[in-house]
């Protein structure tokens, strides 16, 4: 399975920080360091696998199995708040 | 309690037309007993008159059951809040005015902070219950600064980039712990016993006067954001917050209902792009509380 952003989802961006809207609650919420790089990385389609693979690429010096973690966490709960969608 | 619609309406006589700060048309209340007695505890100068019943149509409404009272929005579908006492009924009545003339004003959000005006602006201490907001407005009230709110304000405006940022008072009264916290000092502790009326339980009421806070429906610029925690120890601590950890904090204490997600947030955007921003670690009321003003010195 994949991952990708959820058409109309919108973006502001102030200073460092990322906020997304969802359009259908008009939720808004905050992406941390983490979930921004996904989202960055989830204007393309995207496995799991693949995501997991890139931010272990980016930060080394942390625990790959705690990276892993925190990568599905974080998909699993942008797709909770229906921020992403997974496609085939 | 739960908003019954079918419930008939209030029939007792006590009918209310408060002034909305900032707009033209007045908030009626319906009550089943006399607010008067217990107004001057929980609004600074909101002008209202009473009416004769049945003259006009009430937004809010306060019915007695026992020793309770129910306050609630007419042709709402929201609970009614369920008020422990007379005195508690209109503490809940003085809410949902400040939350009727909130959304009444499209240009401006209510903002959970508290504020005081400083060489012509006002300071924000923006944060949510238990940071010590109040403390630090009633510190400066102690040493002679205008309180502009102790709870609560609006804040605009939403849209138009071009517009400096204002703060409008909703002219609620402060309310204090008491007794004040030995660490808070003698002057905040003089202050508060020359002011309080004592309310419900451990809380005081500070109904000051115009020289030590705005009526409601004043206006003034806002000049900075200031995101307080308190801490055991540690002194006190400024440092510059960024625009994006700003946003976070006014995102949790900033509330415009009627406006779409994508406005709010870039109202709040220009807000914490326009404004500067700190944090403040304190330990010590007093010293915090001084520390912001400075800031504005400087």
């Amino acid at each position: 399975m994949r991952y990708m952003r959820k058409a109309g989802v919108s973006e502001t961006e102030i200073d460092d920080g990322l906020f997304l809207v969802e359009p259908a609650s008009q939720e808004i919420y905050f992406l941390d360091a983490i979930s921004r790089g996904l989202w960055r990385l989830m204007a393309e389609a995207s496995s799991l696998q693949d995501l997991q693979h890139v931010v272990r690429e980016a930060f080394p010096d942390q625990a790959p199995a705690e990276i892993d973690r925190d990568v599905a966490a974080a998909i699993a709960e942008m797709s909770a708040r229906n921020l992403v969608v997974s496609v085939p | 309690m739960p908003n019954d619609a079918s419930r008939p309406a209030a029939q007792a006589g006590f009918v209310y037309a408060f002034a909305t700060p900032g707009h033209a048309q007045p908030i009626v209340v319906q009550s089943d007993y006399a607010v008067e007695p217990y107004l001057r505890l929980f609004l600074i100068n909101w002008p209202f008159e009473r009416l004769p019943g049945g003259t006009a149509a009430p937004q809010i409404l306060l019915r007695q059951a026992g020793q309770r009272v129910a306050v609630e929005l007419a042709n709402s579908k929201l609970d009614a809040l369920d008020a422990m006492s007379e005195l508690d009924g209109v503490n809940c009545l003085a809410d949902l005015l400040s939350h009727v003339a909130a959304s009444r004003q499209p240009e401006l959000a209510e903002l959970h902070a508290s504020s005081v005006l400083v060489d012509g602006k006002l300071i924000l201490f923006v944060g949510p219950s238990l940071s010590g907001k109040s403390s630090l407005a009633l510190q400066l009230a102690a040493r002679g600064y205008r309180i502009f709110s102790d709870d609560r304000l609006l804040i605009g405006p939403l849209a138009g980039a071009s517009r400096a940022p204002i703060g409008m008072a909703l002219g609620l009264t402060p309310r204090v712990r008491r007794p004040p916290h030995p660490a808070a000092g003698a002057l905040f502790a003089e202050f508060v016993a020359r002011h309080v009326v004592k309310g419900g339980g451990n809380v005081g009421f500070l109904p000051l006067d115009g020289r030590s806070i705005a009526d409601a429906a004043e206006t003034a610029p806002l000049g900075a954001l200031v995101l307080p925690e308190r801490q055991e120890t540690g002194g006190v601590v400024l440092r510059p917050a960024g625009a994006a950890a700003a946003s976070r904090v006014m995102l949790e204490q900033m509330h415009a209902p009627d406006v779409a997600a994508v406005d709010f947030l870039a109202a709040i955007r220009r807000l914490t792009q326009a404004l500067p921003a700190w944090h403040l670690q304190y330990d010590d009321s007093a010293k915090a509380a001084l520390a912001a003003k400075d800031l504005m010195a400087g």
